[in-house]
């Protein structure tokens, strides 16, 4: 589960990102985040993985204070947690296939275990075929998949995805919702920052809508509520 | 910690040295330098505590015991003599043993002396030597207290000479020291930096995938220590090459009062401390440039 209690996010320069934001997040939910740029998603995001720390209030992940974590203790919050970006930061040095085994590598994964799984999730972002290829030579949506791959290849319990349709055109978009839909379904919470909103109106899920860092709406089954 | 984790730290650590190898260059240069000095600094210190230790082993204070003094009065001060603090030791040299002594090292010549056999006019001595040399003063004063003693001879003027000047060499060596490792360190640190660098993105994945400090850390850590062992590794090379040199040179040239230490005692000084320094001049120069970018 994530809790956000009160959280308010004040930048050195004095520019307020959130004020006083609140919701809460069940295991297995699905959950759009939306709002206009520089509302004030960017920074949820990064509060949620420990880039930020936030000025005021509680960020609360599976029961514990984030805020109170030790320096060595962030990389364990951030292995339970998969994270994708709009620009897929794969190595461009590395095969999909070691892109994938580069995220089991650094927890300290066997190499029994990075044989056995890598191929797994492969098979379930559907690029098995394209294992030994660069990123160089995929197109944006099967980069992203990598990403998507890179991400939950150590079973993670959220899938955190900032913008990840931002570069695709809207077919490609549409299948790489489906897969997140999936993965959902599979049990992984999943939080999504976007401000598609042909995506968000057609997956009828809860949508917590940001503006001026406030949060102006909160409902499941929700549309993305403004025009573009 | 894991075979399969050291195995990709160091083959991470390669990876890096080649390709920034124009650096990696640079790098080990700047180590060589340094360390060449360090171990011309610390073969020169060694050589003339060496010298100096030599030196106060053979220093001897010359006691003349009073012409007046009978035989056992004689016996007695040197008892007296051996029992003063600081005293290592003290022989007597009757004024017997000197006259002959004196007249068997001038030779035939020598028999001109014998007109003073009966009436010798060299006084009884004890030969004294210190356990410390820098507290002559003292061991002096009290020696002259003794009852029956006549007069006393040193020649510590030069002793203290020599001992000054090895103090500033060593003091001065230190500075010279640590300046080069400062330098080191800071070149060294700008190479990793380099690395770490080009493989920024590579480092901001890693952190969002839950890697550790460390596992980032290690392998521009072993990078580093490589570079300070490669540049020890030469710089060795150069201190013992150029060593054996020297005192091929100088035994040649036949110096009777400069005694070097033979090769063998100093290279395992040399070897030990070369390594261990270039190893830790790397690893701190990597591990000073790697911090900024954990801080995520």
């Amino acid at each position: 589960m994530i809790l956000l209690s009160n959280v308010t996010k004040t930048y050195p320069n004095g520019s307020t990102a959130l004020d006083d934001v609140s919701f809460f997040i069940e295991r297995g939910e699905f959950v759009f985040i939306v709002g206009p740029s520089g509302s004030g998603k960017s920074t949820l995001i990064k509060l949620l993985m420990h880039e930020e720390l936030p000025t005021d209030g509680q960020v609360i992940i599976n029961n514990k204070d984030i805020g109170k974590l030790k320096r060595r203790e962030i990389p364990y919050l951030r292995r339970s947690m998969g994270v994708v970006f709009q620009d897929f930061r794969l190595l461009s040095n590395k095969t999909v296939y070691e892109n994938v085994a580069f995220a089991m590598d650094i927890i300290g994964a066997s190499r029994k275990e990075i044989r056995k799984q890598v191929p797994n999730v492969l098979s379930l972002v559907g690029l098995s075929h394209k294992a030994t290829s660069y990123p160089r030579e995929l197109s944006g949506g099967e980069q992203q998949r990598v990403a998507l791959a890179r991400a939950l290849v150590n079973n993670p319990a959220f899938l955190i995805a900032d913008e990840p349709t931002g570069n695709l055109n809207p077919k490609v978009a549409m299948e790489i919702m489906e897969l997140l839909d999936n993965i959902n379904k599979r049990g992984t919470t999943v939080i999504m920052a976007t401000h598609a909103k042909d995506i968000v109106d057609t997956m009828k899920k809860r949508v917590i809508a940001i503006e001026d860092g406030k949060i102006v709406r909160d409902e499941s089954r929700g549309g993305y509520g403004y025009e573009n | 910690m894991k075979i399969r984790g050291i195995r990709y730290f160091f083959s991470e650590a390669f990876k890096n040295i080649f390709s920034n190898g124009w650096m990696t260059i640079a790098s080990i240069f700047t180590v060589i330098a340094s360390l060449l000095v360090f171990g011309v600094f610390s073969v020169l210190t060694v050589n003339i505590s060496g010298i100096v230790g030599d030196m106060e082993d053979s220093y001897q204070i010359l006691v003349y015991i009073d012409d007046k003094v009978n035989y056992d009065g004689v016996r007695t001060i040197g008892e007296e003599i051996k029992e003063t603090d600081n005293v290592s030791d003290a022989t007597l040299i009757t004024k017997d043993e000197r006259f002959n002594n004196f007249r068997d090292g001038m030779g035939p010549k020598g028999t001109t002396l014998n007109r003073f056999e009966d009436d010798n006019p060299l006084r009884d001595m004890y030969m004294v030597t210190l356990d410390d040399l820098s507290m002559s003063e003292d061991t002096i004063k009290v020696l002259e207290r003794i009852d029956g003693v006549d007069e006393i001879q040193r020649n510590e003027d030069a002793i203290n000479k020599l001992v000054t000047i090895a103090n500033y060499i060593q003091t001065f060596s230190l500075w010279i020291m640590i300046a080069l490792a400062i330098v080191s360190v800071f070149i060294i640190s700008n190479t990793i930096k380099l690395t770490v660098y080009t493989r920024r993105k590579e480092i901001n994945i890693m952190k969002f995938v839950g890697a550790t400090d460390w596992f980032i850390r290690w392998p521009f850590i072993i990078e580093g220590i490589f570079i300070g062992l490669i540049g020890a590794g030469v710089s060795i090379g150069l201190v013992i090459g150029g060593y054996s040199l020297l005192t091929g040179i100088i035994s040649s040239l036949n110096i009777g009062f400069i005694t070097m230490k033979p090769l063998s005692e100093i290279v395992t000084l040399i070897v030990c401390s070369s390594l261990g320094l270039g190893a830790v001049l790397g690893g701190i120069g990597s591990f000073i440039s790697v911090r900024k970018h954990l801080n995520v």
